[in-house]
């Protein structure tokens, strides 16, 4: 309270004053309250989202670094190699390989804007999955290799798979080599499979443009995603396909057997009613499956972790393919053909085989 | 969600006090009713957040006496329409009295007079109500007062 208070003077005023008996306005007040408060939060979110947003866009430009202009830029692609990068005309391109493989992926590809070869140990310069050896590097120069991971079982845990067009951060740095040229690496998992290694050199005394030409090579691999490749020349759409009903060992199976009858009688219709939309019609793309005497049908389950399958057509549909062994009666596994059907709503579908 | 109950509770028991707190400011009941209004909406927007009856005063008064400062400075003509509306508003003479000599104080110095003397604030309280130092209160409050002593004369002063 007031302890210096004027009382005559509060009197004064409490007299034009006391006799004022409001309206209750309590609805209007808790209907303008609620909007008010509706409206604060609204404000809240919609500026949290803003803001993290252009923190999240500031992040990922920064993070990618300017836009490196690769027009005039040569492109590396080997015969079937799957991948791609491109590169500053004057720089060099060193071949190691072209057959080695890792994933469905072939070859392998050293560029350098300086003048230097890669070699192993052994001073070989044709092993993708060797060692280098760096000595001699150019203070400035900066190079990428890009090569086969090769088959790593079980020693490594699985990582996502890498996403494109890569930045140069998302190489790693190493410790370096010792009065050498800094050192980075990127394991590439595709389809749940370490299939290839980037390496990037960059010498101590690299300029800022040969660097930066680097981070746009970098930038400019690129790994073909596209289904079908490998085993397959086509892949089923997923469009209606249902997960595994109660029953699909016994079903998918019988399924087999009257795709496997009707091929060896040779009844395109008969056919058409249990291959998948997907395939191409006929008899002649099946003309791989052994119909001989003597075969049986054997329920392999899904073909969820088939190495064929997620490569050649992607993991969503390896986890919705049901597989059919067809054994033709030999002792020789080569001769047995693999079946791959879906689950349609109108039934079991054969769409491949191997 | 917040407490309703507990709100409507707080309406009832300070709606008067602010409504007429606010009248004594402006000199318009319609505005005044108006600003009370506003100013419990914006405490419902927050109710939940201010926790305890105390702070809920404060901010209702605070939020009023803004609002207050807000429709006197925006609109000119409000204190003129003000001491038209007085007739209306009071049929005794004190209270006519009363509300010509507020209108002819400055608007700070009604707010200070009205919130320390007729709603009996301390200095310290007033100055945070108003966003201004003691020292400055106790200046508005002293030239209030001397002002509303010198129009409404001892006649009335003794006589209230």
């Amino acid at each position: 309270m007031n302890e210096e208070r004027d009382l005559v003077v509060a009197e004064l005023l409490d007299r034009a004053a006391r006799e004022l008996v409001p309206e209750d306005r309590l609805g209007s007040v808790l209907r303008y309250g609620s909007r008010r408060r509706w409206k604060a939060w609204t404000g809240v979110t919609l500026a949290l989202v803003l803001f993290l947003g252009a923190v999240g866009w500031a992040a990922l430009v920064v993070g990618r670094g300017p836009r490196m202009d690769r027009s005039g830029w040569q492109t590396y692609s080997g015969p079937r190699t799957g991948w791609s990068l491109e590169y500053p005309p004057e720089w060099r391109v060193q071949v190691i390989s072209e057959t080695c493989e890792t994933g469905g992926y072939r070859g392998a590809v050293a560029v350098t804007s300086v003048d230097f070869v890669f070699r192993n140990p052994d001073g070989r310069t044709d092993d993708c999955f060797g060692r280098w050896v760096l000595a001699g590097f150019p203070a400035d120069g900066v190079a990428v290799l890009v090569h086969p991971a090769g088959i790593r079982p079980g020693l490594f845990g699985r990582e996502p798979d890498t996403e494109f067009p890569l930045s140069f951060h998302d190489l790693t740095g190493t410790s370096g080599i010792r009065g050498g040229p800094r050192e980075y690496y990127l394991p590439i998992w595709i389809a749940g499979e370490e299939v290839y290694f980037l390496r990037a050199w960059i010498g101590t005394g690299a300029s800022e443009g040969d660097v930066a030409a680097l981070r746009g090579l970098v930038a400019s691999v690129t790994f073909d995603l596209r289904y079908p490749r490998g085993a397959f020349e086509w892949c089923p759409s997923l469009h209606d396909v249902s997960v595994f009903g109660p029953q699909p060992r016994r079903q998918a199976t019988a399924a087999a057997e009257e795709f496997v009858e009707a091929l060896r009688d040779g009844d395109e219709k008969r056919l058409a009613e249990v291959v998948d939309a997907s395939a191409p019609v006929g008899l002649s793309p099946w003309a791989g499956v052994s119909t001989t005497a003597g075969w049986k049908a054997r329920s392999r389950g899904p073909a969820s972790g088939d190495g064929l399958v997620v490569f050649g057509c992607g993991r969503a549909v390896a986890t919705s393919t049901w597989r059919v062994l067809l054994d033709d009666g030999t002792p020789s596994a080569s001769l047995d053909t693999t079946l791959y059907l879906v689950q349609r709503p109108e039934g079991w579908k054969v769409w491949g085989a191997y | 969600m917040p407490d309703a109950a507990a709100f409507e509770g707080f309406y009832r028991e300070h709606l008067a006090r602010i409504v007429r707190a606010c009248f004594l400011v402006t000199l318009d009941r319609q505005v005044a009713e108006d600003v009370a209004a506003e100013a419990f909406a914006r405490l419902w927007s927050r109710w939940g957040v201010i926790v305890s009856e105390d702070h809920a005063g404060g901010f209702v008064f605070k939020t009023a006496m803004r609002l207050c400062t807000r429709e006197l400075r925006g609109n000119r003509s409000g204190l003129a329409a003000a001491v038209g509306h007085r007739d209306q508003l009071d049929e005794a003479m004190v209270r006519r009295d009363v509300t010509d000599a507020l209108a002819r104080l400055p608007l700070r110095q009604r707010q200070a007079v009205v919130l320390g003397d007729w709603a009996g604030f301390g200095t310290r309280e007033v100055a945070r109500l108003l966003g201004t130092r003691e020292s400055t209160v106790r200046v508005h409050l002293a030239r209030g007062r001397a002002a509303l002593r010198a129009t409404l004369g001892e006649r009335q002063v003794d006589d209230g």
